[in-house]
């Protein structure tokens, strides 16, 4: 009944027919999209952040001392209203 | 100008719709999907809002969204980068998620809602700290918001004034009291991220003495808790940084042995545990808040965040700082912040003013998410073929429930709308009498099929509050939200079997006439039968499932459990006259 009310697409033949093949290409193509995701996702952590990584231990060697208070201060909220239209 | 706020991804998804900054509709997703704590996107949440106020997606002026997905994603990377190779499962697991729906927000809103307008970010705690301060009846408040952790923060305090709302300190990830709290639940068998009240429940059992209780100075090695609330893990004992499981190998070494599975028995070492990780997290909470009157000066305090439904260590603030008024939003996890952000956008951003006398922009009550008509309701009986009575006096009704519970029934209760937040409230609850010395046994075991040491809500009228406990005087307004624990009076222990738990305390719901008039009047009548007007008040579900939400889901839920009778509108259905459901929901009851 509350589903009712999502807005559904509205949808040609043509189209349907296009999204239907999509539909069916996805599910005969996930076990390769698995392996290869699993491939990529692979090279990108060894490539990426694997050096990202030496960088980064390379450039944090220092230790600090415990400073009296953790808290740190938060930088002031923009003012201007295209800021917060980013999702960064 | 219509706003709708969404929270999503992680945990309890929602969805909040307001109009002219008042708040017309908010619910959260698991409810319609029947998933306990849904992350997916709210689809159904915004369509009941929507639904609610009229509208159609066209006619929104606004959307925003709890949290800021790209700096979030950075956490994540730097996360990686930091404990490289350690990382690497987590990497596969967490990222396809991200690359096809988490970065993809706007897109994911102009799919799946057909929303082509503006789309506001706010940070995490930004819109925690809205959800607390924007509905509350203050016009000036300080704000805590504490949780696991949002893109960065883990906690903040700031203060709002009028319309303007800044955070102004921070804790940064790794360093969490929630993540804390996450890591020991973990560690005792319950699953986090829902389990988390149960340890606060259990850690009535064990020992609330620091200097008698082990595991207490084990946990202070832990984390540099400093004067100022301030604090930080030592992350040696925690592998949530970069792996699925949380406490590390050295916690489970310094608490002398194995996380505890599931189905284990819990001993009073687990009890002890609980007891030691609630004073830990009361200490750095009320230190927190210490300082942030130090710095503010300001009478009144908000809170928000998954810790801010700690009502145990809520029924300690204003005894144990020195904030004169408290208010925390009903739900003050993520689900809330849908509200908070469309509200800061209302607010702070398009610089609207507040209008706090308006019973809609002062969040009063919880009762904001679907409600079903006496036709409806008579409509569904009729369907189903189920034996009914129809009550059309009010007072007719009133007097055959209170008799029910009086004779010892247990009593689904289905009125109006329902609530917003984690808590039932007195719209979709299962009603019983405290007084009864076995209630609390029938309840655990024939209808919520749950762990025999979590303990039952108390409702009662907010004039008779102080009779009862030794509560915050005046009552404080989150105790309508049933998010203030505190202990029961000495002499009423024993006449309050049901609803006293093992420490003497109580977690009460005070009620308002002006605010679930049907409920308040039930309380009454049950008072004149019993000579208590008090009821026991339990989520209307069992173990593992959400809160019912339709007239379907409530009929189901008493055929499959040792609900006796439900009330519904005008109705009362009757289990023993209705044919037995095959649905058996002992079955299903698990977390």
């Amino acid at each position: 009944m509350l589903n009712s009310v999502v807005p559904e697409p509205v949808e040609g033949p043509v189209r349907n027919i296009l999204h239907r093949i999509d539909k069916g290409l996805r599910i005969v193509l996930k076990p390769f999209q698995i392996v290869s995701n699993f491939i990529l996702f692979t090279v990108a952590y060894f490539l990426g952040v694997g050096l990202s990584s030496i960088f980064y231990r390379l450039g944090n060697k220092s230790k600090t001392i415990p400073p009296d208070s953790y808290w740190l201060d938060v930088p002031p909220a923009p003012k201007d209203r295209d800021s917060w239209l980013r999702p960064f | 100008m219509n706003i709708l706020g969404i929270s999503c991804h992680y945990h309890d998804a929602a969805a909040t719709l307001i109009r002219d900054g008042g708040i017309v509709a908010a619910a959260e997703e698991e409810r319609f999907t029947r998933r306990k704590h849904d992350p997916a996107f709210p689809e159904n949440a915004v369509a009941f809002c929507l639904k609610q106020g009229g509208l159609d997606i066209g006619e929104v002026d606004a959307l925003a969204f709890y949290e800021k997905p790209l700096i979030k994603f950075e956490r994540l990377l730097t996360q990686h980068v930091q404990h490289f190779p350690r990382s690497f499962m987590v990497f596969q697991r967490a990222m396809p998620s991200w690359l096809t729906e988490k970065l993809r927000v706007r897109k994911l809103f102009k799919k799946k809602l057909g929303y082509r307008g503006d789309v506001f970010f706010l940070e995490h705690h930004l819109s925690h700290a809205a959800g607390a301060f924007y509905p509350s009846p203050f016009d000036e408040a300080a704000v805590l918001t504490v949780d696991g952790v949002g893109e960065w923060t883990t906690a903040a305090m700031g203060m709002g004034r009028g319309t303007q709302l800044e955070l102004h300190k921070e804790i940064r990830f790794p360093h969490s009291i929630g993540l804390l709290y996450s890591t020991v639940t973990a560690y005792l068998g319950f699953s986090v991220n829902n389990s988390e009240y149960k340890v606060m429940g259990l850690s009535a059992y064990g020992d609330k003495n620091p200097v008698s209780n082990p595991y207490y100075t084990k946990l202070k090695q832990v984390i540099d808790l400093k004067p100022d609330g301030s604090f930080q893990l030592d992350m040696s004992y925690f592998d949530y940084e970069f792996a699925e499981r949380m406490p590390s190998k050295k916690l489970c070494d310094h608490l002398g042995g194995s996380p505890r599975k599931p189905e284990d028995p819990v001993t009073s070492r687990h009890e002890n545990i609980a007891a030691a990780v609630q004073i830990i997290t009361e200490e750095a909470v009320i230190a927190m808040l210490r300082q942030l009157h130090r710095t503010t000066q300001c009478p009144n305090v908000v809170l928000s965040g998954g810790v801010a439904l700690n009502s145990v260590g809520n029924g300690k603030i204003l005894s144990q700082t020195d904030f004169q008024n408290v208010w925390i939003q009903p739900n003050a996890g993520d689900g809330g912040s849908s509200m908070g952000t469309a509200l800061y956008v209302h607010h702070a951003l398009f610089n609207n003013p507040r209008q706090i006398a308006s019973p809609n922009h002062t969040l009063h009550h919880p009762y904001l998410g679907p409600s079903f008509s006496s036709d409806e309701v008579e409509s569904f009986l009729r369907g189903q073929n189920i034996v009914h009575h129809r009550f059309p006096s009010r007072e007719k009704l009133l007097d055959e429930t209170a008799n029910l519970i009086q004779s010892g029934k247990v009593v689904g209760w289905f009125q109006g709308r329902m609530e917003w937040g984690p808590r039932s409230l007195g719209a979709r609850s299962i009603l019983a009498n405290p007084c009864d010395p076995n209630m609390r046994d029938i309840l655990n075991l024939k209808v919520k099929h749950r762990e025999i040491f979590r303990p039952f809500a108390p409702s009662v009228c907010v004039e008779d509050a102080p009779k009862y406990f030794e509560c915050d005087d005046p009552v404080p307004l989150p105790t309508d939200f049933m998010l203030m624990v505190y202990p029961v009076r000495p002499e009423w222990r024993e006449k309050l079997p049901a609803v006293t738990h093992v420490d003497g305390s109580g977690r009460l719901q005070t009620v308002r006439r002006e605010t679930n008039a049907l409920y308040y009047d039930l309380i009454k009548t049950f008072g004149g039968l019993s000579g208590v007007p008090m009821l026991v008040n339990t989520s209307f579900n069992i173990r593992g499932e959400p809160i019912v939400c339709t007239p379907e889901q409530a009929y189901r839920c008493m055929m499959g459990t040792g609900i006796d009778c439900l009330v519904m509108e005008d109705f009362i259905i009757h289990r023993g006259e209705n044919m037995k459901d095959t649905w058996d929901s002992e079955s299903v009851a698990k977390d």
